[in-house]
C-alpha cells in the first residue's frame, strides 16, 4: 500500500499548504512588517529633514539677519517636530495626526522662509545655500515619497485584515486592528501656500 | 451572437484602455529611452553602447529617458513611477541613476539609487544639474547637455564612460566662439594631466573631456549598430526613495 500512501500525504501537504497560504497565516504579518518598514522610513526622512535645518538657518542668518522672525519661526517648529515621535506600536489616529501636524508645521515655517529668502540675491547666489536648497528640496521628494509608500502598506495591511478570507484567521487569531491612514486634514496644512509680498 | 460578445467585449476593452490623465511609464527598451527625438540615431546607439559598457565595468546601471511632456504631474512624481517600473540597478546594491529630461515642460531631473545616494547625494546631483546640463540646454543643445550630464554622474558614482559622442556645439560666431572652446579644453584637458591622477573624485569635467576627446577621434565611424537590446534589457531590481535633484531652464 505504500506507492498509495506516498501520493496522497503529497496531496495532503498541497492542500494545506495552498489553504494556508491563502488565509493570512503569512500574508498578514508580512504585511505588518512592511507597515513598520515603511513608518520607519517616514520617520527617518523627517529627522533628515530636520537635521538640514540647524546648517539653513545658520547660513540664512549670515545674509538675512533681520528676518528674525521667521527664522525663530522655524527653529521652533522644528523643536516642535522633534519633540513629537511616535512608534508603530502606538500608530493611533490621534498620536499619528498629531506628529503630521507636527510635521506640518514645520514644512510650511520652512516654505516660509525660502520665500523670504528670495529677497537676498546674494544669499541666493551662494554655492554653500543653494547646495543646501537642494538637499531641502531632495529631503521634500523624499518625504513625498515614504509617505505615499506607508500609505500603500497601511492599505495592503488594512485590506489583509478586513477582507476575507485574510480577515477570517485575523479575526479568530491575530486580532488586529485598521491602522490609521495619514489624513487629508493635515495635507491641507501642508498645501498652505504663503503669502508673498512684492 | 459570437459577433455581439466579441462586440461587447471590444467595448469592455475600449473603456478599460480610456487614457489616464498622467503620462505613462515607457517600456524600457535600452539605455537610452528618447520619446522626444531629441538625440540622433547614431548619438543613441553611441550613449546607450557606451553605458552597457559602463555598467558591465563599474556596476551601475545608468540611463536616459527624454518625454516631451510631463502630463499633469511634477517630474519628481513621473520620475518615481518610472524608476518603481523599471528598477534602475541590481537588487542587492540599487545603484541605479535615471536621468530624465522633459524637454517642452523645459525640466530635468536626476534620480539617485539608495544604494548611490553616498556617491552622488543631492546636492552633487544638483551641481551636476545646474553646472553641466542647463547651460548646454538653455542654448538648445540637448543632445550635449545628456552626454555631459551622464559624465558627470558616471564620475560621481566612480567610473567614466568610454566612447561616447562628444557634445557637438553649435558653431555661434566664428573665431570667439572657437577660442572659448579651446580655452575650456585647455583648463580641463591639459589641467587634470599636468596634476596627475590625485583623489579618486577629481574636477568634474575630467570624464566628460575624455569622452569628448574619445569621441572626436571616433567621430569617423559613424551609425549602424542601432537597436539591439531588444530581448534582454532591463532592471536588475534596484530600489529608490526619491534621492537626486531636478532643476529647470
Amino acid at each position: 500500500m505504500r506507492h498509495l500512501t506516498f501520493p496522497v500525504g503529497i496531496g495532503a501537504v498541497l492542500f494545506f499548504s495552498l489553504i494556508l497560504s491563502g488565509c493570512g497565516i503569512q500574508s498578514i504579518p508580512t504585511a505588518l512588517n512592511e507597515v513598520d518598514a515603511a513608518w520607519s522610513e517616514v520617520l527617518n526622512q523627517y529627522k533628515r529633514r530636520s537635521d538640514l535645518i540647524p546648517n539653513l538657518v545658520n547660513i540664512v542668518k549670515g545674509y538675512a539677519a533681520h528676518e528674525r522672525e521667521t527664522l525663530q519661526a522655524v527653529v521652533e517648529a522644528r523643536a516642535k517636530a522633534t519633540q513629537t515621535q511616535v512608534n508603530t506600536s502606538q500608530l493611533t489616529t490621534e498620536s499619528l495626526s498629531k506628529f503630521s501636524q507636527a510635521q506640518a508645521g514645520l514644512g510650511s515655517a520652512l516654505s516660509r522662509l525660502m520665500v523670504v529668502v528670495e529677497r537676498y540675491p546674494d544669499l541666493k547666489a551662494n554655492e554653500n545655500f543653494r547646495d543646501l536648497q537642494v538637499q531641502l528640496e531632495g529631503t521634500e521628494n523624499r518625504i513625498t515619497v515614504a509617505r505615499f509608500r506607508y500609505i500603500q502598506s497601511i492599505k495592503d495591511f488594512n485590506n489583509q485584515v478586513t477582507v476575507p478570507p485574510t480577515s477570517w484567521y485575523n479575526s479568530i487569531f491575530l486580532k488586529h486592528e485598521k491602522k490609521p491612514q495619514f489624513s487629508v486634514e493635515d495635507e491641507a496644512a501642508v498645501k498652505e501656500v504663503p503669502t508673498v509680498e512684492f | 451572437m459570437v459577433s455581439k460578445v466579441l462586440l461587447l467585449l471590444s467595448l469592455l476593452g475600449s473603456l478599460w484602455a480610456t487614457p489616464v490623465f498622467s503620462l505613462d511609464v515607457p517600456k524600457l527598451t535600452g539605455p537610452v529611452v528618447d520619446l522626444a527625438g531629441v538625440l540622433s540615431r547614431s548619438d543613441q546607439a553611441k550613449i546607450s553602447a557606451s553605458l552597457v559598457q559602463f555598467q558591465r565595468k563599474y556596476g551601475p546601471q545608468l540611463q536616459v529617458l527624454v518625454v516631451p511632456k510631463l502630463e499633469d504631474e511634477t517630474i519628481e512624481s513621473y520620475s518615481i513611477k518610472v524608476v518603481d517600473e523599471w528598477k534602475l540597478g541590481a537588487k542587492d546594491k540599487d545603484n541605479g541613476v535615471l536621468l530624465l529630461v522633459a524637454t517642452e515642460d523645459h525640466k530635468v531631473r536626476i534620480e539617485v539609487g539608495r544604494g548611490l545616494e553616498g556617491d552622488l547625494p543631492d546636492a552633487l546631483a544638483g551641481r551636476i544639474i545646474r553646472t553641466g546640463i542647463i547651460p548646454f540646454f538653455k542654448q538648445g543643445q540637448t543632445g550635449a547637455g545628456i552626454v555631459v550630464g551622464l559624465s558627470m554622474i558616471a564620475e560621481s558614482v566612480g567610473g567614466k564612460l568610454e566612447n561616447i559622442p562628444a557634445p557637438r556645439m553649435r558653431r555661434a560666431k566664428r573665431g570667439g566662439g572657437n577660442l572659448g572652446f579651446l580655452l575650456f579644453l585647455g583648463i580641463f584637458l591639459i589641467g587634470p594631466t599636468l596634476f596627475g591622477r590625485g583623489r579618486r573624485r577629481r574636477g568634474i569635467g575630467t570624464a566628460l573631456l575624455g569622452g569628448m576627446l574619445l569621441g572626436g577621434l571616433m567621430g569617423g565611424g559613424r551609425g549602424g549598430g542601432g537597436g539591439g537590446f531588444g530581448g534582454g534589457f532591463g532592471g536588475g531590481g534596484g530600489g529608490f526613495s526619491g534621492g537626486g535633484a531636478s532643476g529647470g531652464w
